[in-house]
């Protein structure tokens, strides 16, 4: 630890000095304060280097102090790869360096820059592919050498939320350009959504030096961000990254675990400019820092950035930085500037009336470290002879900081993101952002705006241009013209022995990205793809310059010719968790749900249900099952069945509507009776099933599956909106609660608690349809034979379910009557052999193939698919639906396994698959349905089953139902 | 026996919510669960002549409500679909009486919605910033003013959000669909958490 550096006469505006804070990095412990990031705090206790490069673990500290480079990424105890310079430090927290193998500070691996030329660019792509699958040893080694960060895979998942922003204008940074539309916009009314990623909103204002005074930026900063804080129309998010831009300015913004989801009618994107660095040997050595950050860590934290700086410059904002320094008590001995024309007269007058000597036409050749390399200590100082050429001798000027300012690039990812175009004059260096999308306009820096009142012009303009557009009165400010020139054109002094870094995250010097072009990838994404710039975690804020002017160089092209990679969200790296969010997964309960828990149910999914499987442990299952049946064929048992569909068609045309619907004929369907319908597709595919029941001539309740309703009140409404019958349809699928009482003592239960309908057969027969009351609750009945038991549905307004469950429970009592499953119903269904739609079918099934022939009425002139079910069922049939049987001591098929053509031939044909498969203790065998080629459905056939672990069962076709083909069962007095 | 009278045995509904502690008993945004109060449901070309005849002034235009003197709001949700609640649960009779008078009227096909959709009443000083939370349509005061309807998805469960000036509160309904009370009851519990 070097010193303590805070500044002692200035109050840094993120910092508050009244409350240290003691935090760990690498094991030793340092005190900051609050508002300090990790980086920062660092920094105050002369701790610079922080992290270790990707490729040739080089020391790595702060380039930009605003979350803008890879070169502070440390491991935070549950998360790695957290940026220094953004992360708050917390009391106590453990923090570690990355990318070293041994310890950060003496690194293992830190020779490997020296074996740097047999490691170019792409050397793994060529080095490691051969022989086949040489990769795959490889790779484990590379990853380690590269370090990297932990993941903790115990980390306990952290509340993350999202939430909608709705604003008239969305004003994207709060810098002064940022600041002045939002407080135009808002005065003229609009509603105004302020984001910013720093602490405090300002932007520039806030640490960069706008005039030799220093006087301007912290006035207008204290004057614009009290009007914008106190203004009721403006809501400001500080700490908050808009992470994308998506169209019609839908804006994910994202703040602490929070994932705003903007809604804006206007956008201004007041993003800023990220300023660039000077490629030339050694530029990555810690010490070497971009001139803003040097001024952000005096202004932001107070913290003195170093003792002998050198500034290394192509515009004017070099000098006002080395004045800020040297106010702050940073000896300058030499202010580098790259140009030949040097600095407008007052700025360099105000430079060198500090005694501070200023070098025209020369760069920074070269840094030199420390003698443990670990920070600067010198540079090599050349003059330029041309175009990043410099002079064979220089002069050393020792340092311990070196500030860089070689211009500005426009912060263009959201609106390119939008389809803006990025060029570049190759004349003045300059950017500018055209065909900008719509509703959507720039100002500030992000416009090539530079000179503070044209910046703040430049907002104002913006914000008239969305309140035109919103509707809302206001008048044009006058355009200020900014004549800064900011850029300087060739900052890249290549040096024979590299480390002249392009890109920092990746280790990619200069040659690396010229020599990518000579093995011929000229084009800049290919160079991307090959070279890997810009991929790292800055994304190529800093590459993309650098890299567009050695491509354009190389391939004797412009840059706007070359132009620059694609920009895609995210603009910064997000969490998943930040896309998740809270996750909404609803479901559904029936009104018996609690009874269900309280029964020890087993419960399962039922597309969005809860339901029964049965009621038991399941390492029971196959038991319970069995005795469930059991209960049911021998005496009475009870299932909740309220996840069944139901739905209602009511009118004078309510009958043509079904009939037109469903395949079956339901216009002379008599009032009181039910009848089984069938619906088809248009391409004559079974897509659902149900029971619909006659109340009226002018009123249907008819059922669905349970998965399939929605679709199935969808197809009908659609139907309708085309034939415009005099019907009404709803949905009433959660209005009704259901239950099927089935078995021989069915009626005897029912009978006790519905008194004022008549159950006998012959008053209430099989497939009637009754309505009536228990305990003065209305009830809709239905005699059904769904399990092939007397069974009787009992619909009840969903508020009783509950009471009517509890009733018919007490009134089963004495017959000993228990809930069944949805599980153990669909072995009763499968003896009965009923089909379940979409578990016995698949997106191909014809009611041939079901032999549901008996459910299509032939004779009426239309239903839904009419057309197709002829045309496939028609066709030659290549597979059929049977019922089989296995002895019960073969090994059980389970439904998806294949059925094959032939038991002994290895290869041969798949000709179907098993849908349904359960024993069954009333047959005592293994039964179920299966798909089957159709030369394999006649009675008796034996066909084979590939069944777990690839054994071969040989199953025999019998003829459906398994149980009570007379339906007998359903006559039971 | 009259099973049209769904409106019959008000004594027996019951509302399945397992509210338990519920964390906004005592919160900033208050909720009650209003399931079992009378409401009943129409559809129909002849609904809005149907509701004048009985006496009710209806909203002129979908998606409005009003609330009548003897705490009967009206919801029209269509042109031609329109709800009655007893937001106060003490005009039961007049909800099944218009209920009854509904049967055989033509072009009038009473709705269920009794019993196929649970009932929330909110009221807080927050609501607008909790619903957006849990809900992609703009529900601040300045786009969703009292008396409006907004039919759309809350926390994935589609739901009929209404804003009404009960007795000088402003209050927000929510319907939605019955089956789902209890994810969509958690949901907005947890949304309005971190007003508390």
């Amino acid at each position: 630890m070097r010193a303590y550096n805070r500044l002692p006469n200035a109050q840094g505006l993120f910092i508050n000095p009244d409350k240290p804070i003691s935090f760990n990095f690498e094991g030793r412990r340092y005190d900051g304060l609050e508002g300090d990031t990790i980086a920062s705090a660092l920094i105050a206790n002369g701790q610079w280097l922080m992290s270790r490069s990707f490729k040739y673990h080089r020391p790595r500290g702060p380039l930009t102090m605003a979350g803008q480079d890879a070169n502070t990424l440390v491991q935070l105890e549950s998360e790695p790869n957290a940026l220094a310079d953004r992360s708050p430090i917390q009391s106590q927290m453990n923090v570690m360096g990355q990318n070293y193998n041994g310890s950060l500070e003496r690194d293992k691996d830190d020779k490997l820059g020296l074996a740097g030329r047999f490691m170019p660019v792409g050397f793994y792509y060529r080095a490691f592919y051969k022989p086949t699958g040489v990769w795959d040893k490889w790779e484990p080694f590379i990853r380690k050498k590269a370090g990297l960060g932990v993941a903790d895979l115990d980390f306990k998942p952290t509340y993350h939320d999202k939430a909608y922003l709705f604003h008239d204008v969305a004003v994207i940074g709060a810098g002064p350009a940022g600041l002045a539309a939002a407080l135009k916009a808002a005065n003229a009314g609009a509603s105004v959504l302020l984001v910013d990623e720093n602490p405090i909103i300002g932007g520039a204002l806030t640490y960069h030096r706008f005039d030799v005074e220093g006087e301007r930026a912290q006035e207008l900063r204290e004057q614009l961000t009290q009007q914008v804080l106190d203004h009721a129309n403006i809501k400001t998010l500080t700490n908050a990254i808009c992470n994308a831009w998506f169209a019609d300015n839908y804006l994910p913004v994202i703040q602490g675990n929070r994932m705003y989801k903007v809604r804006a009618k206007q956008c201004i994107v007041a993003s800023g400019a990220f300023e660039q660095h000077v490629v030339f040997r050694n530029n990555d050595v810690p010490g070497v820092v971009m001139s803003s950050a040097a001024m952000r860590l005096m202004s932001h934290y107070a913290i003195k950035p170093g003792n002998k700086a050198v500034i290394l410059t192509g515009n004017d904002d070099g000098y006002l930085a080395a004045i800020e320094l040297a106010k702050n008590g940073v000896e300058i001995p030499l202010v580098v500037d790259m140009r030949k024309e040097g600095a407008e007269p007052s700025v360099h007058q105000a430079v060198t009336a500090l005694n501070i000597d200023v070098r025209l036409n020369s760069t920074v050749y070269e840094a030199l470290p420390s003698s443990d390399k670990k920070h600067l200590s010198a540079v090599q100082v050349h003059d330029i002879k041309q175009k990043g050429e410099v002079a064979s001798h220089g002069v050393k000027v020792e340092c311990d900081l070196l500030c860089m300012s070689s211009g500005y690039m426009p912060v263009y990812q959201l609106l390119c993101q939008g389809g803006a175009k990025l060029s570049y004059d190759d004349n003045s260096a300059l950017f500018s952002l055209t065909n900008l999308p719509q509703n959507c306009y720039i100002a500030g820096s992000v416009n090539g705006v530079h000179d503070l009142d044209a910046v703040i012009r430049d907002g104002e303009v913006a914000a008239y241009n969305s309140l035109v557009a919103l509707g809302l009165a206001s008048e044009l400010p006058e355009t200020l013209a900014c004549t800064k020139k900011t850029n300087f054109n060739w900052p890249i002094f290549k040096h024979p022995k590299g480390k002249d870094f392009v890109d920092f995250d990746e280790d990619l010097q200069a040659k690396d990205i010229v020599n990518a072009t000579r093995l011929g990838y000229r084009d800049v994404q290919l160079v991307k793809r090959f070279s890997t710039v810009g991929m790292g975690p800055s994304q190529g804020r800093h590459s993309a310059l650098p890299t567009a002017r050695l491509v354009a160089d190389a391939t004797n092209r412009t840059v706007t010719e070359t132009g620059v990679t694609t920009a895609r969200p995210p603009f910064v790296p997000e969490k998943l968790a930040n896309i998740a969010g809270r996750i909404f997964n609803p479901h559904k309960y029936t009104p018996m749900h609690k009874r269900h828990l309280e029964l020890g149910a087993h419960m399962i999914p039922a597309g969005i249900w809860r339901r029964p499987a049965y009621y038991g442990q399941p390492q029971d299952r196959d038991e319970i099952i069995q005795r469930e049946s059991t209960m049911v064929r021998n005496a009475v048992g009870m299932i909740d069945v309220s996840t069944l569909g139901g739905l209602e068609v009511r009118g004078p045309d309510a009958a043509e509507f079904v009939n037109r619907i469903y395949t079956f004929a339901f216009l002379k369907q008599p009032v009181g009776k039910t009848r089984y319908a069938v619906l088809t597709n248009e391409q004559g595919v079974v897509i659902d099933d149900g029971v619909a029941c006659r109340i009226e001539d002018d009123h249907y309740y008819i059922t669905a599956t349970t998965s399939g309703v929605d679709a199935v009140y969808r197809e009908m409404t659609k139907w309708n909106a085309q034939w415009r019958l005099d019907v009404d349809i709803a949905n009433v699928t959660s209005a009704f609660s259901a239950v099927n009482v089935a078995g021989p003592l069915s009626r005897k239960v029912l009978e006790k608690v519905c008194v004022d309908v008549d159950l006998s057969n012959e008053a209430f027969p099989y497939l009637g349809y009754r309505e009536g009351t228990i305990e003065g609750i209305p009830v809709r009945l239905l005699r059904v034979g769904f399990v092939g038991e007397l069974g009787y549905e009992v619909h009840m307004p969903s508020l009783f379910g509950e009471k009517v469950w509890d009733l018919l429970m007490q009134a089963g009592t004495e017959f000993n009557m228990k809930p069944f499953g949805v599980e153990t119903q669909r072995l009763l269904r499968l003896e009965k052999g009923h089909i379940i739609v979409s578990q016995d079918t698949d997106g191909m099934s014809h009611p041939g193939e079901l032999s549901l022939d008996w459910a299509i009425s032939r004779k009426k002139p239309f239903f839904i698919g009419n057309r197709s079910v002829d045309i496939v069922m028609a066709r030659q049939q290549t597979r059929k639906l049977v019922g089989f049987k296995l002895d019960a001591s073969s090994a059980r098929p389970k439904e998806g396994h294949i059925v094959l053509a032939s038991n002994v031939q290895s290869d041969c044909a798949i000709t179907g698959n098993v849908t349904s498969s359960e024993f069954s203790s009333t047959l005592k065998a293994n039964i179920g349905m299966a798909f089957v080629g159709i030369n394999q459905q006649e009675i008796g056939t034996r066909f084979p089953i590939r069944v777990d672990g690839g054994e071969v069962v040989m199953a025999e076709v019998v003829s459906l139902p398994f149980y009570d083909a007379d339906n007998a069962r359903q006559e039971i007095v | 026996m009259n099973v049209y009278d769904l409106s019959s045995a008000p004594e027996l509904r019951q509302s399945k919510l397992n509210l338990g502690e519920s964390p906004v008993a005592n919160a900033a945004i208050k909720m009650l669960d209003a399931t079992t109060f009378s409401r009943v449901g129409f559809r129909g070309k002849g609904v809005s002549a149907f509701l004048i005849e009985q006496g009710f002034v209806v909203p002129s235009s979908p998606n409005q409500s009003v609330l009548n003197d003897s705490g009967i709001l009206i919801l029209r949700l269509s042109q031609t679909e329109f709800w009655l609640v007893d937001i106060e649960n003490s005009q039961h009779g007049l909800i099944q009486g218009v209920e009854l008078a509904s049967n055989k009227v033509s072009d009038v096909y009473r709705l269920y919605c009794q019993h196929s959709h649970s009932c929330f009443v909110l009221v807080g000083d927050d609501i607008p910033n909790m619903f957006a939370k849990v809900c992609g349509v703009d529900l601040s005061d300045q786009s969703f003013a009292v008396s409006n309807i907004a039919q759309t998805s809350v926390a994935r469960i589609n739901s009929i959000v209404v804003r009404q000036d009960i007795k000088g509160v402003d209050t927000y309904l929510m319907f939605s669909d019955l089956a789902s009370a209890q994810s969509l009851w958690d949901a907005i519990a947890d949304a309005c958490e971190e007003f508390n």
